[in-house]
Order: structure tokens, then C-alpha cells, then sequence
């Protein structure tokens, strides 16, 4: 009769169908899931990533490769605060800090994060430079390239599948898990070292203090390019964006302790290779100073490829993060402030959001391009600025997961807030010390 | 114009001159259109007094003057605090349905009344809570574009959040529920868990269903999660049964059984029918809301169940007829139907030819069926000839339509 009964499949036949079909999309459910803390701890091993491990590995040996073991552990439950509160309260960390500290602790909050992510982007920009100059390519020509043609993108909108190609070019640094086996480093030393806090004794010629300082140096930096603060917003948006709610937070979870592990895998395998290859206890540090000598500890596995295979990678992990980080910019800011934002909306009804975008783009390029700036170094600062600025994040985000109101019964345990709270303390000291080895007269 | 941070952070002093303390808050009660204030609350060092409207005296830009401090009394339960419950709150801004931050108040005096008359959700509010409102005036005449005044009237937004939205949940929902579905939809979409609960838990199941039907497949499974299980099934049982049937396709097989078993039998077997169609096949595009009637009826009779039990049926641009078998035996345009005499026998407006699609075929070839015979809907047949389902246009165009957010 009309309106009912219209198909006709008979029940079991109908029955064996519908379960095809679920347990295909239970598949595509996993696959959609997972994913933003991928993204998010890959985009962690951008050019300022690589430069940072590469120079540990080249200064230092295996001696930081303990310190990467517990920024792993610290990663891993960062993210997953950042997750957890994403699905538990469906809103973004800008959002958070704003209804719950008010409008001045939010605009400070958003100039430290601003401050960190124009020098990522200036540090990202001088990937491309560098990446550019392994291929012969002058600076001056690739950087106004490239920033001309991210800015494009967002303007076109078809920013998903440009995302994707350049996180397939980044995978290119797996080959250096590769080059840390045919290297054949000494394995029992590389484990004593991931477990054992050991101090690298200063080289000849190189005096304590300095010796410390650059140690110290090079540490922060570490820590603030494995745990940058854009990381977290960028993050919980994209929990929320997939509308994940903690009925189904095990995959989220996953996510977000895996993305931490399978980054630092490969920050362990580029630290373990450029020690291996450049490092030489006991005498002056390899200056490292160009993308050139980072790139020869891929000479095992590529040859004299080595730079080209290092280029191709620098260009991929620098682009993408070269977008993905003014974009994470703007759309916090904007939901601090309340601005109307989303790609492909065009400059009068979203000037403000468009407006960052392009101003952290221009800043980025316009400064790389500064002729004569040395670009190892200046990724290496960039990173460091992202490590002092971490723990101002890191205590809002703290407060905010422990705020029973907000979270209830989802608050964080005692072991995680002793961890990330020791995080905390961690990098002030640090950053305390680096000021104070710097200034202390000699 | 009067904000309230204008007024924040002022001495407030006595009649005799000294300073009683700082103001950090003033309470309000809805009153009509306009919320009207009700008192101060003032800080003394670390302590917090409230001072009744009937116990201030005068107030101006920069003097606040009270007759009465009394010690830290409980709010009476109609009120509210504008500054702590209202002040970076996300409101519904209802003119351009959309969901916005309350950066500052506007008050007006009526009378000797305080009233809250609107809402700022620009950056005049921001500079001006900052201090930095001279700063942002001369940067807009200096690059000489004025940046919008970003003020709505009180009356036009609708709080959300769980403090403010308890003063008048009744009238939000309300308002809410006479927004356009998608519209609706996307500022659910905006909103965090707690608030959104809010929202839909004021809704019927049907309006609830009509959002359903617009939102993204994520936002839809989040919505289900929010939801406990009865009402998930009610809701599914509301929403058209291709609709529902995708939707059920997103979610772990044990919870869409689950579901499915809660729903209405009827309803349950035709979204377990068309789930039984893979993805990308014209089944599982098709709906199986449409008007379908036997070929013996005459266009009279037709158009009597039309008003009737087909009235609430998605796809009502042609009357498929059907013989005694299932099999389909012609197509009607509906204005042809309609055009007709009520007698006329219904076999007599069958068009020489009908476009027909195969239930397992790419959904694609169905889009371009529609497309190259100029269709509004097509009907999906077996090898036999029976009559399964029905492709919309619209449902169709979702295979080109690619969404902007990433």
C-alpha cells in the first residue's frame, strides 16, 4: 500500500547487506578520528623542528636523547589534556580562557601565543629559504613564491587537499630513521643515553659557561618545538571541529598519545643520525650553521642526493607548517575576540581573520628574506621563543582541566598534574638559568 | 551611550563623601523588555558587599554615591550578574543568526532606573574594556575605515549560556525554535556541549529532526551523543528515512542497532532497508518518502491521499504509480494530476516514456540522469521493474557539493 512496504529486500538478505556496510565505515570512523593529533605532533617536526634535533644531535651526541624521552611523556598527556577538554566541553581553548579569565588574561594570553607563532612562521619561512638554497634557488626568489602561493590558498579554499601533499612531502625525513641504522651508531650507547641523564663534557677551547649556555640553548628549544603552544589551540579545534564527545573519546585518546609517539620516533631517529655522522666528542662543535651540513648525515642513505632528498623534505614540513601556523593564529584570535573566521570568506566579513593570516605571512617572508640572516640559528631561536612561552600556556591550560565545574569528573589525576605542573616549573627554571648564565659577568 | 565598563572598577563613596569601595558587578532582573539593574556589588579589599538600587543615591560617569553598604547578602533567585554572567558570554545575535561574544553592555536611564538595552559584540567593546579605545579611534581615522559599531539591541540576542539562559530558558527556546533549520543548525554547530544540550533539550522532536537533516555528519553524531537513546530513536523516526539511514551508517554498528531496535518497527525497516545500499550507490542516495499509488486509481482519488496520508512526504513533484505487483507502470507529473479531471483514470496521463535508475548503479549516473532529462526527482527500479526508491535533486546535488571547511 502507498507509503509503506515500498522495498523489497527480504530481512536476512537486507541484514548481510547492513553489515558490509558498517563494518566498512567503522574503519572510516577510526581513520576520521584519528588524525588531529597526528597532524598536530607531525607538523611539531617542521624546519624549526629539524634544525633544533639536528643541531642536538651535531653539538651534543646522544647526550639529549633522555631529555626527548621525558618530553615525549609530557607531550603525550599535554595533548591528551588538550583532547580531553575539547570533547569533554565541545569548545576551543580560546573559548575557554575567555569565559573563564576574563578578556585581559585572554588578550595576554593570545600575545604570547602570537608572539611564538610569528617567530615559527619566520622560522618556517627560513626552511623554505634554506630548502631553497640546497636547489640553487636564491631566497629572494622562493620566499615571495611561497608566501604568494599559501596566501592564495587560503583565498581559493582548497586548503584540505594542499595540506595533505605537504604532510606526504614531510615523510621524506623518515629516511632518516633510515640513515640512523646504516650510520651504525653504537646501540647500547644510544639506549644508555635515552635512559641516563648524562651532562656532554665542554669540547677543548670552549669555556664552562658558554658551554652551558649553548646546552641550554639548545634544550629549550627542544622542548618548545616538540610542545609548542599553537599546538594545543590547534588541536582542541580540530577535537571539537570533528565533533568528538567523550562517548567516543578512546579513539581521540589514541590519537593523541600515538601522534606523540610516532613525532618523537622520528625526532629520536634525527637526533640518533646527525650524532652519528657529525658528532665527534671532544672536539670544537659542528657549527651547523647551513641546511647543507644538516643534510649530510643523509649521505648514507642518499649519497650525494643527500641534500636533495634533505631539500625536498625541508620544503614539504616548511610549507606546511608555514600555513598551518598563521592559520591556527587566526582562528584563535578570533575566537577569543569573537571575529567571524573560516576559510573562504572574503575580506569584508572576515577582516580580522584574514588580516592575521596575511600579516604573519608577510612578517614571516619579508624577514627570512633579510639578507646574510644566518638561518640555522634563527630556527633555532624561534624554537626557543616557543619554549619560554610554553609554560604561560601550559598554566592556563592546567587551570582550566582541573576546574571541576568545567570538566567534572574528567579533571586531571595527581600524576598528570605533578608531570605537566613539573613541566612547568621545568622550563622556568630553564629559562631562568639561560638569562642568568647570560648576563652573569664573566 | 553608557557601557557598563565604563562603569567598572570606580569608587563608589557615601553621602558623607568617603570611599566605601570599588564596583565590580551590578545585579539585574529581567523586567520586562529590558533587564533593569538592581544593585551594586561593590569590592571592599578582599570582601564583596551588595548594595540594593533603593540604597544608591546617585550615580554619574565617575561618582557612584550610596546611602548604605550592607555585608555580602545572597542574590534573590531572579537575579543575575551582569558583569560575571553575561560579559564574554556567547549570545545568539537573532538578526544575523549567528553566534557572537558579549564584549560590553549598553545601559540607558529611564527614569531613575538603570536598564541593560544592548549588547556589543564589536571591537569598540574590546578597546574599550582595555583602555584602548582612543588608540583604535585614531588608527580609523588615520587609515579612514571605521570598523562596524557591533551593537545589538538586548531584545534581539538570546543568551545561551547555563547562567544567563536560566533568566528566561522558556522564551530562548522559543525564539530559537522559529529560526530556519539551518540557520539553526549552524549555530548549534558553534555551540560548546553543555549549552547545546540546552538548546536541543528545549526543542520538539521534530524541529530537532529538521536540524539533524542540515548539519554535518559530525555535528550530527555529536548531537546523537548528547542525546539518551529513546530520544535519539524518536528523533531518527522523525527525520526522513534516507537521512536517517546515513546518519545511522556513521555510527559503531552495535550503537546503530541498538537504535534501530528503540525505533518504531515501521520506521525501523525502511532505514534498515536502505542501509542494506553501499556507499556511492544510487540506493543509498535514494529516499523512500514519496508519493506512490496504485495505477488503478483515477487523478481524484490520487489527489484526496495526497492531502492525506501523503501530505508529509519529502518528494512531491510526480505520483509514481504502481501495478498490483510493486512494479512501476508510470509517472506523473503532479501539476498534471492536479490539471486533470477527478475521474480521469490515471493509466490515461502515463507518458510514453519513463527515465528510470538501478538501485546499484554509481550514485553519479543517477545526478546525471536528473541533470540530462531535466528531472526534479528519478525513480530507482529492481530488474524486475519494482519500485524501491525515489532520487531527489537535491539529495543528488550533495555528490558535487563540496564543503569549504576543512
Amino acid at each position: 500500500m502507498p507509503g509503506t512496504g515500498k522495498l523489497h529486500v527480504s530481512e536476512a538478505e537486507a541484514d548481510a547487506l547492513v553489515t558490509i556496510r558498517f563494518n566498512k565505515r567503522r574503519w572510516l570512523m577510526l581513520l576520521g578520528t584519528l588524525g588531529p593529533g597526528i597532524l598536530a605532533s607531525s607538523a611539531g617536526n617542521d624546519a624549526g623542528g629539524i634544525a633544533t634535533y639536528a643541531t642536538a644531535g651535531a653539538r651534543y651526541g646522544y647526550t639529549m636523547l633522555w631529555a626527548l624521552l621525558l618530553i615525549t611523556v609530557a607531550l603525550a598527556m599535554i595533548q591528551e589534556m588538550a583532547t580531553r577538554m575539547g570533547a569533554v566541553t565541545g569548545k576551543g581553548l580560546s573559548s575557554l580562557i575567555r569565559e573563564r579569565f576574563g578578556l585581559r588574561a585572554t588578550v595576554f594570553a593570545m600575545a604570547c601565543l602570537l608572539v611564538a607563532n610569528v617567530a615559527t612562521t619566520l622560522a618556517d619561512f627560513a626552511g623554505v629559504a634554506a630548502a631553497a638554497e640546497l636547489f640553487g634557488v636564491p631566497r629572494w626568489v622562493a620566499i615571495p613564491i611561497a608566501a604568494m602561493g599559501l596566501w592564495w590558498l587560503v583565498a581559493r579554499g582548497n586548503f584540505a587537499r594542499v595540506e595533505r601533499t605537504l604532510m606526504g612531502l614531510a615523510l621524506v625525513f623518515l629516511a632518516y630513521v633510515a640513515a640512523a641504522f646504516m650510520a651504525r651508531p653504537d646501540w647500547s650507547e644510544v639506549l644508555r643515553n635515552a635512559v641516563v641523564p648524562t651532562w656532554p663534557a665542554p669540547p677543548h677551547g670552549v669555556g664552562n659557561r658558554e658551554h652551558l649556555q649553548g646546552y641550554l640553548l639548545v634544550l629549550i628549544a627542544t622542548i618548545g618545538t616538540t610542545i609548542t603552544p599553537w599546538m594545543q589551540f590547534f588541536l582542541q579545534a580540530s577535537v571539537v571541529d570533528k565533533g568528538v564527545t567523550i562517548r567516543q573519546y578512546g579513539f581521540a585518546r589514541f590519537d593523541a598519545f600515538f601522534g606523540a609517539l610516532t613525532a618523537d620516533l622520528v625526532s629520536f631517529f634525527i637526533i640518533v643520525a646527525t650524532a652519528a655522522a657529525l658528532f665527534y666528542p671532544g672536539l670544537q662543535p659542528h657549527a651547523l650553521s647551513d641546511a647543507a651540513s644538516a643534510a649530510s648525515a643523509l649521505v648514507p642513505v642518499a649519497g650525494r642526493h643527500a641534500g636533495l632528498l634533505f631539500g625536498v623534505g625541508l620544503l614539504g614540513a616548511s610549507l606546511l607548517a608555514a600555513s598551518v601556523v598563521p592559520l591556527a593564529t587566526a582562528y584563535a584570535v578570533c575566537e577569543a575576540f569573537g571575529f567571524e573566521a573560516g576559510l573562504g570568506k572574503d575580506f569584508r566579513r572576515a577582516p580580522v581573520f584574514l588580516g592575521l593570516y596575511t600579516l604573519l605571512i608577510i612578517v614571516g617572508a619579508v624577514v627570512a628574506m633579510l639578507p646574510g640572516l644566518p638561518l640555522l640559528p634563527l630556527m633555532l631561536v624561534a624554537q626557543d621563543i616557543n619554549g619560554i612561552l610554553l609554560p604561560v600556556i601550559l598554566v592556563y591550560m592546567l587551570r582550566l582541566v582541573n576546574d571541576r565545574r568545567l570538566m567534572g569528573v574528567h579533571v586531571n589525576g595527581v600524576g598528570y598534574n605533578a608531570v605537566v605542573w613539573g613541566m612547568v616549573v621545568v622550563v622556568s627554571v630553564l629559562t631562568l638559568a639561560m638569562v642568568l648564565t647570560s648576563l652573569w659577568p664573566a | 551611550m553608557i557601557f557598563l565598563s565604563q562603569y567598572l572598577n570606580r569608587a563608589v563613596r557615601t553621602v558623607a563623601g568617603g570611599k566605601v569601595g570599588i564596583l565590580r558587578d551590578v545585579t539585574f532582573v529581567t523586567e520586562g523588555v529590558f533587564p533593569v539593574v538592581s544593585g551594586l556589588v561593590l569590592a571592599q579589599g578582599r570582601r564583596r558587599r551588595l548594595v540594593p538600587w533603593a540604597d544608591v543615591v546617585r550615580v554619574t560617569l565617575d561618582t557612584f554615591v550610596v546611602r548604605d553598604v550592607a555585608a555580602w547578602d545572597d542574590l534573590a533567585p531572579t537575579e543575575r550578574l551582569l558583569a560575571l554572567d553575561v560579559m564574554d558570554s556567547q549570545v545568539v545575535d537573532m538578526d544575523g543568526a549567528h553566534v557572537v561574544r558579549v564584549n560590553d553592555l549598553q545601559l540607558a536611564w529611564q527614569g531613575t532606573r538603570l536598564r541593560v538595552v544592548g549588547v556589543d559584540i564589536g571591537p569598540w567593546g574590546l578597546a574599550r574594556r582595555l583602555g584602548l579605545a582612543p588608540a583604535l579611534a585614531w588608527m580609523t581615522r588615520t587609515l579612514g575605515w571605521r570598523p562596524p559599531e557591533g551593537l545589538v539591541r538586548w531584545d534581539m540576542v538570546e543568551p545561551v549560556e547555563k547562567q544567563t539562559a536560566t533568566v528566561r530558558l522558556r522564551v530562548s527556546s522559543d525564539r530559537l525554535a522559529r529560526l530556519h533549520p539551518a540557520d539553526l543548525a549552524e549555530i548549534v554547530a558553534e555551540l560548546g556541549h553543555e549549552q547545546r544540550s540546552q538548546v536541543l533539550e528545549a526543542l520538539d522532536d521534530a524541529r530537532l529532526a529538521d536540524i539533524m537533516e542540515e548539519a554535518s555528519p559530525e555535528l550530527q553524531s555529536a548531537i546523537l551523543d548528547g542525546l539518551d537513546e529513546e530520544r535519539a530513536a524518536d528523533v531518527l523516526e522523525e527525520m526522513e528515512p534516507d537521512e536517517a539511514a546515513d546518519l545511522l551508517s556513521e555510527l559503531p554498528e552495535d550503537r546503530a542497532r541498538g537504535l534501530m531496535e528503540r525505533m518504531d518497527a515501521e520506521d525501523a525497516s525502511e532505514v534498515r532497508d536502505l542501509l542494506a545500499y553501499e556507499d556511492g550507490t544510487v540506493g543509498a542516495l535514494m529516499t523512500t518518502s514519496f508519493w506512490e499509488v496504485p495505477e488503478t486509481w483515477t487523478a481524484g482519488r490520487a489527489l484526496e491521499w495526497v492531502r492525506g496520508d501523503g501530505a508529509t512526504d519529502e518528494l512531491c513533484s510526480y505520483l509514481y504509480a504502481v501495478d498490483a505487483a510493486g512494479r512501476l507502470s508510470g509517472v506523473l507529473s503532479f501539476r498534471h494530476v492536479v490539471r486533470a479531471e477527478a475521474e480521469t483514470p490515471l493509466a490515461s496521463l502515463f507518458p510514453a516514456q519513463m527515465v528510470t535508475v538501478g538501485a546499484y548503479e554509481p550514485a553519479m549516473s543517477a545526478l546525471e540522469k536528473l541533470f540530462h532529462y531535466n528531472l526534479l526527482s528519478l525513480p530507482v527500479v529492481q530488474d524486475d521493474g519494482r519500485l524501491l526508491g525515489v532520487v531527489g535533486v537535491l539529495d543528488a546535488l550533495s555528490l558535487v557539493h563540496e564543503p569549504e571547511e576543512p
